[in-house]
């Protein structure tokens, strides 16, 4: 394979609009620390604001410095959104670092990764007693992350050329509005819509637990960021069986499903398009997995008695499957419980889950439900041409937003992306096979937790797993998170420069 | 091409060397500007706190039902004298299921009041038992664990406070019955306590003000402050 090697002026534009992009991932930790100034929590304020100035002074040096006119390429633009989740969770985990409550850098990185990347795996000692604003700004960190770190910028400071670029290359590739920057003020506008409703209710239904007045708004807005961005961290250790309450618990259920539908689903549903919604491919295959996986697991968790009545079976199976298949992570058992005390069955089926995801265009991670479905009908397909006769004309359509025929080259682009991500789940159980004494079923559920960015754990990432197995889910969350092709480009990109000629 | 490999090279090497030395400095200044305030349990308190009992039991459910370490759930032996902790609960929830035990921890977050009593996250960690919470130390244990406790109205007179940020809760001794899963929690494994005594009451941490973290966050800003201003005059002219 022969790559042109990057020149100087390529690497002037990536550093460019790398910068910019710093620049506005600075501007997320400044909430958190308002807050710790506000509550008088002064060592995480101060951490905060450390961070905020050592950010946007690395990416105002690059705007400044490395300013460009030149056109930002399609192969730049990946380059850059792979570093920007590279380099941006690094920035984005010096407050981290600096709070006391991880051992180091490594820790403080996985912490941000994690966050950025909407996975909520924690490796943070004594999260409760960790400050309210370090643990808002873990959850900030979702929303950064979630959203996309690209459309933050672009809906809060967009200018200039370039940003449509990134807004391709950050795997987003749906276009609900004529514009990029229209999409992105979309975007926005329909996650603080959901972030006024979501919040409110989860309030009203938080005081109601027995957390009044000011906690229980601060647990809401956390709750709802880490739901609606399918990220998974939570203000207390035991996540969401600490509220002991069917009412959040529902509330969420409904957060995490709007969370793990598309923009453009969303957009659909904005514009009343209600039937039009319902009748594409994408929703009926995440409605016909989490219907079928929801089954399994309340079946087996019936026939091994996990559960004693009814209504605890289908509290803790269901919300369970859609924490994991929404690409969530809150848990209402705790991980060792899963191991302990829940059927094989049911921990396989939420190991599909996870591996599965939300759809595309959303802020879940894992396959997406788009390409199982065109990975699916391209096999029927297939099946349907070796039974018909040779000379028949077997054509098969999808509707996705309109009818649509099904070309080789959309099964190709879902089988390889699938085929991937389980190589990344079958390697990171490999190192923890290699690395640790868990089994198999531990060390599958985790390594997949990890690379479709869920977050639900049985107990292997805890500050004490091994480094290397730590450096391996770190870089499956970012994999994950980018579906691979950005990755692979800035891996390509780095050969190139290694190799020193053109 | 060969004339702009140096420049090249100084774009690339220069921000990464820059970048690691970065974190190098910040991680050895966040170890050499680390606080050492004593908030844990004394020590005499410490040494008065019932031992563990002496079993693991770990299960692993088949197809049909609960298998203990290959073998049939036994009755485990637990003397009065001694606790549990939540690791040895979690383990192997089967075998506690009705078992009146005793659990020593802090009391954590809110008393989530329902009718005629309350949920409550009890720790049993060592931030609870040993070295009291972070971040006033670095003496870093790991992820919190503890247990749901479901405290009848009459238990929660004596309580003082609950841990939080800037907060050790009441450290408690509590008796009460393992249920593996609890209708009342939706099928959650809880601890239904029966007594519960307050061992100490609960307490602000002081966490002390990190004068060089002051100077730290006022340099950055001060840089990045700068720079914005210089890259503004230069795009003005």
């Amino acid at each position: 394979m022969m790559v042109v090697r990057p020149e100087r002026r390529d690497i002037r534009i990536i550093g460019y609009h790398l910068g910019r992009i710093l620049t506005g991932l600075s501007l997320i930790m400044l909430p958190a620390a308002l807050v710790g100034l506000a509550l008088g929590e002064w060592n995480s304020a101060t951490a905060l604001l450390t961070g905020v100035g050592i950010t946007l002074a690395i990416g105002q040096l690059a705007e400044w410095r490395l300013a460009t006119r030149s056109p930002l390429t399609l192969a730049h633009g990946t380059v850059v959104v792979a570093l920007a989740w590279l380099l941006g969770s690094l920035l984005a985990s010096i407050p981290i670092l600096l709070s006391g409550h991880v051992s180091g850098v490594l820790d403080a990185w996985f912490e941000a990764m994690s966050g950025l990347t909407t996975s909520g795996l924690t490796v943070v000692q004594d999260l409760d007693h960790l400050s309210y604003s370090m643990n808002l700004y873990r959850h900030l960190t979702h929303f950064a992350g979630g959203q996309g770190i690209v459309i933050v910028v672009l809906a809060l400071f967009a200018a200039g050329s370039g940003l449509g670029t990134l807004y391709a290359a950050e795997g987003r590739d749906e276009r609900v509005m004529p514009n990029v920057r229209r999409t992105a003020r979309f975007i926005f506008r329909v996650a603080l819509s959901y972030l006024v409703v979501g919040t409110v209710t989860l309030t009203i239904a938080l005081w109601a637990a027995g957390i009044p007045g000011w906690r229980g708004l601060w647990h809401a807005l956390n709750l709802f960021i880490a739901a609606f961005d399918t990220g998974g961290f939570t203000p207390m250790s035991t996540s969401i069986g600490y509220y002991h309450a069917p009412a959040v618990e529902a509330v969420l259920v409904v957060l995490m499903l709007a969370g793990t539908v598309s923009f453009a689903l969303h957009h659909q549903l904005w514009m009343g398009r209600y039937r039009a919604a319902s009748e594409t491919l994408e929703t009926r295959t995440l409605a016909v997995t989490i219907v079928a996986l929801t089954s399994v697991t309340l079946v087996a968790l019936a026939v091994a008695g996990s559960y004693l009545d009814a209504g605890g079976l289908v509290r803790k199976g269901a919300f369970t499957i859609v924490s994991a298949h929404s690409g969530t992570g809150f848990a209402v058992t705790s991980g060792t419980l899963l191991v302990s005390d829940w059927a094989p069955l049911a921990l396989a089926a939420v190991v599909v889950a996870m591996g599965l995801g939300g759809m595309a265009g959303s802020t879940a991670g894992g396959i997406k439900a788009i390409r199982v479905a065109v990975a699916t009908k391209g096999v029927l397909h297939d099946i349907r041409r070796l039974l018909l006769p040779e000379s028949a004309m077997v054509v098969t359509s999808y509707h996705a937003g309109r009818d649509t025929i099904l070309r080789d080259r959309e099964v190709r682009g879902a089988m390889t992306v699938l085929l991937l991500y389980l190589a990344t789940y079958l390697a990171g159980t490999a190192v923890a096979l290699v690395t640790g004494p868990w089994g198999v079923t531990e060390a599958l559920f985790e390594s997949v937790s990890a690379a479709a960015n869920v977050g639900l754990s049985v107990g292997i990432v805890t500050p004490e797993m091994p480094k290397v197995l730590q450096v391996t889910y770190l870089l499956q969350m970012w994999l994950g998170r980018l579906e691979f092709f950005a990755a692979f480009a800035l891996v390509g990109y780095a050969i190139s420069l290694a190799r020193g000629r053109a | 091409m060969r004339r702009s490999e140096p420049v090249l090279r100084r774009l690339l090497l220069i921000p990464g060397i820059l970048l690691v030395t970065l974190f190098i400095a910040l991680q050895a200044f966040h170890t050499g500007t680390a606080p050492a305030v004593d908030v844990g349990p004394s020590p005499a308190l410490r040494s008065e706190l019932p031992p563990l009992v002496d079993v693991a039991p770990r299960c692993q459910r088949d197809r049909t039902g609960l298998d203990v370490d290959g073998a049939v759930v036994g009755p485990l032996d637990l003397p009065p004298d001694h606790r549990v902790s939540s690791a040895q609960l979690l383990g192997c929830p089967a075998a506690f299921d009705g078992r009146r035990v005793t659990f020593v921890g802090e009391l954590i977050g809110d008393l989530l009041g329902r009718d005629g009593g309350a949920w409550v996250l009890v720790n049993d960690d060592d931030y609870a038992l040993e070295v009291g919470p972070l971040p006033a130390h670095r003496d870093r244990r790991g992820i919190n664990s503890g247990m749901s406790v479901w405290l009848p109205d009459r238990l929660q007179v004596g309580i003082t406070g609950l841990g939080g940020p800037g907060q050790r809760g009441d450290l408690v001794r509590i008796e009460g019955v393992i249920r593996r899963t609890d209708p009342s929690d939706g099928g959650g494994m809880t601890l239904r306590a029966e007594t519960l005594e307050v061992l100490a009451p609960s307490a602000p941490v002081e966490e002390p003000l990190n004068v060089a973290q002051v100077w730290l966050a006022a340099a950055a800003l001060a840089l990045a402050l700068g720079i914005w201003s210089a890259r503004r005059l230069r795009a003005d002219r």
